[in-house]
């Protein structure tokens, strides 16, 4: 199983110290990638990481309401929608593309989060067929 | 650069924690025979003063492009490791920390896999570092002038203690005077103590400062920049009356021959259109209300200029206009709402007018034909904000004192919690001429000749006069200042703050405070304590003469990819992007802040925001999954 965890640099970066702090338990097949924002989070980034063999792509942001950038957070939201239709049409199944919320000092909602995200993403099993950028997924779409 | 950059590798032991878990002598061994990894070194702990020394060290003897520092968080320890590129002559964004102890070795007890996956997390950080562009830190001549709107307690508050601090203070305010709403009111929360006394010392010092420029009866028309840098224009309308040379004597306003009804007298009072604009106004000199003035209108009446003995009235009639260059920003418009001719029911300012002493009554709580009122309601909505319930305390114990005749119902979703309003409450009920009655779900009230008839749930009673304390109204001009100054407002028209709570007073664009009641309910403590946060945001931006650093990771545009959508304009939380004349984005850095949703929003892939580009953000997916070592 290969994940990639992308963690806002102030509130889910910040959870991800408060379960480490605690030895909280996360399973060893993710890797965290820091961001500024779940905002920032670029479509052609976690198309790419199921492109280059990932199983199953996190983000985590702060709660809606509390990001440090006013509505990153919220935008971010948006976009997974339309990364996740994405992902249908390239024949991966959207579910692998989980995005949920942890603030600063909640290392444990992070720590399960992210068991209960891997947990999801074993029941799925490995991505078969990688996803091949550059080929349109369905015709007329791109 | 990025092929044959020369990377050096530093991995922190932690003491144990990191080096009990992972295999640090094996990770070395398989980290030497990476390409591009110039050397790889290992140390007990490389943040403390010894483990930096020798991190210089050997960056001296051994020179690479890049270095990864794999220990903790790079948000704790990055910038030390930075500061020793920065000693080298190196750039700073070169340098990377990654996390394996609480992304790790804290979170993996199997050494075999923490092994493992510290190799993984290291290949990610390798393959971005390569990536990873020098970045300037840039700053900007920034002018040390400040520029405050509004006169009431915290625009004054700012502007004496910026003045105070020696900056240059240009304060604007609409009206003829300056002291704001409490100037207007009488006894002030929570003491009930004489409000123009409290404010009337700040509003003398703040137009005698040397280093404040009061400009009254103005607004802002224009203001062109971002932090740092503003040219501002106003619009003065004409005084009619020369401020140095009045003395106050009130000869012009007595021999004015036309007059009309006086809001702020609740209209039972009339003003000539030379007035005074409330009594005790400061400063001491009238102005002409020049949509009654006879000279504006029919161009012949001279009376106020005959009158005046100091050659203090000049009637131009027109407005002018004056510009200014100031580098910050401060907006205390307060809260808006006007008085009329309320004779049953009364607004909490109108409310404020007629209880003062001042005021149309001298003071004396009256129905509008003059009549004593025998039975007083006071109501405070159940939505409304905290001064509502402030307000409808102070006014029943105030009905209670000032009309011993009269019986005051109170009218309340809930008793207040313990403080100064249960206090000025239960004080009201113990002369037993006071009562509470909890305010039901969709109370009305409704004001005909008899009185003010409130139905309140199966209740319903007739009141010779109400208070109605509502939420304060949002200050009229909010949507024109947003426009200026690139202010947010909330869905009922209130300023905001993008982080009320760590940051009460900075506005979502850099450089701009926000203090007083224009984000919302602020008492009168509140509003001094937010100038004074204001005042404070200011000086900390930078100091006079030094120039404003910028934030170095912002977003850049591509002007080749960009289609001009605007798209991104939509996006910035901040207002930092514009189009230029060519039909372009264009980042202003000096408000960007970094966050990178206009480069993930950017259908044309147009935007990059540096130290975060969608390259290094690839080449670390790539480093997580593949390894990287391609």
């Amino acid at each position: 199983m290969k994940l990639v965890g992308f963690l806002c640099n102030w509130c889910s970066y910040e959870a991800s110290m408060g379960a480490g702090g605690r030895r909280l338990p996360i399973p060893s097949d993710i890797v965290f990638v820091r961001v500024m924002c779940s905002g920032m989070v670029n479509p052609q980034a976690v198309l790419a990481a199921f492109a280059d063999g990932a199983d199953g792509v996190l983000i985590l942001g702060c709660h809606p309401g509390s990001c440090h950038y006013v509505d990153g957070n919220l935008q971010a939201q948006r976009r997974v929608g339309l990364i996740r239709a994405l992902l249908k049409d390239y024949g991966v199944n959207p579910e692998r593309l989980g995005l949920d919320w942890a603030s600063a000092s909640e290392g444990e909602r992070f720590a399960q989060l992210v068991q209960e995200f891997h947990a999801r993403m074993v029941a799925l099993g490995p991505q078969t067929q990688p996803l091949v950028l550059g080929e349109p997924p369905v015709e007329g779409v791109l | 650069m990025h092929s044959d950059k020369r990377i050096g590798v530093v991995l922190c032991a932690c003491g144990p924690n990191i080096a009990g878990v992972v295999d640090l002598a094996h990770l070395k061994t398989a980290l030497s025979g990476w390409p591009q990894v110039a050397w790889v070194e290992q140390d007990n702990l490389p943040c403390s003063e010894k483990g930096l020394q020798k991190v210089l060290a050997w960056l001296k003897e051994r020179p690479v492009d890049a270095l990864v520092v794999a220990g903790c968080s790079p948000k704790e320890r990055e910038e030390p490791f930075r500061k020793a590129f920065k000693i080298l002559g190196l750039n700073p964004f070169q340098v990377l920390m990654t996390n394996l102890r609480e992304h790790c070795a804290w979170v993996e007890s199997d050494p075999v896999q923490a092994t493992r996956k510290a190799e993984t997390i290291l290949a990610a950080a390798l393959a971005r570092v390569r990536k990873h562009e020098n970045i300037e830190e840039r700053s900007i001549p920034a002018r040390p002038e400040v520029l405050v709107v509004g006169a009431g307690p915290a625009g004054i508050t700012a502007a004496l203690h910026l003045a105070e601090a020696g900056r240059t203070v240009h304060l604007v305010e609409k009206t003829a005077a300056v002291g704001g709403r409490p100037a207007l009111l009488d006894e002030l929360y929570p003491k009930l103590e004489c409000s123009s006394c409290a404010v009337e010392h700040m509003m003398d010092e703040v137009l005698h400062h040397p280093g404040i420029q009061v400009h009254l009866l103005s607004e802002v028309t224009s203001a062109l920049g971002y932090a740092g840098n503003w040219k501002i224009t106003l619009a003065t309308a004409d005084r009619g009356v020369s401020v140095e040379q009045c003395i106050g004597c009130g000869a012009c306003v007595e021999a004015c021959p036309v007059s009309a009804p006086d809001e702020l007298m609740l209209l039972r009072s009339e003003r000539h259109a030379m007035h005074q604009a409330y009594p005790g106004a400061l400063p001491n000199a009238p102005l002409v209300d020049w949509s009654l003035c006879l000279r504006a209108r029919e161009g012949e009446c001279q009376a106020c200029l005959d009158a005046c003995g100091f050659n203090a009235v000049e009637l131009k009639g027109s407005a002018s206009a004056t510009s200014f260059e100031v580098g910050t920003i401060v907006l205390a418009t307060g809260s808006g709402g006007t008085s009329g001719g309320a004779r049953r029911l009364f607004t909490a300012f109108e409310f404020e007018r007629l209880s003062n002493p001042s005021g149309p009554t001298s003071g004396a709580i009256t129905i509008g034909d003059g009549d004593v009122p025998k039975t007083i309601a006071v109501v405070a909505d159940e939505t409304a904000d905290p001064l509502a319930l402030i307000n409808a305390s102070k006014y029943t114990w105030l009905a209670v004192h000032r009309v011993p005749e009269a019986r005051v119902h109170l009218f309340l979703q809930e008793f207040p919690g313990p403080g100064r309003e249960r206090e000025l409450v239960r004080e009201a009920l113990a002369t037993g001429r006071a009562e509470f009655h909890r305010l039901e779900k969709g109370a009305v009230e409704v004001e005909n000749e008899a009185g003010v008839e409130i139905r309140n749930g199966a209740e319903c009673g007739v009141y010779d006069l109400a208070v109605h304390c509502a939420s304060q109204e949002p200050g009229a001009d909010n949507e024109a200042l947003s426009r200026l100054f690139g202010v947010k407002l909330s869905a009922d028209g209130r300023m905001t703050t993008p982080n009320p709570m760590m940051q009460p007073v900075a506005a979502h664009a850099r450089g701009v405070y926000i203090a007083g009641a224009a984000a919302g309910a602020a008492t009168l403590r509140e509003s001094i304590a937010f100038g004074a946060a204001a005042a404070a945001g200011v000086l900390a931006l930078y100091p006079p003469g030094s120039d404003l650093k910028l934030e170095p990771c912002v977003s850049v545009v591509n002007p080749v990819l960009c289609s001009g959508c605007r798209t991104c304009l939509q996006i910035c939380p901040y207002g930092a992007i514009a189009r230029t004349p060519e039909g372009v984005a264009f980042v202003e850095a000096s408000l960007c802040r970094g966050c990178g949703l206009c480069s993930a929003g950017c259908p044309a892939g147009a935007l990059k925001t540096l130290h975060f580009t969608l390259e290094q953000v690839l080449a670390e997916v790539n480093g997580a999954t593949q390894g990287g070592r391609a």
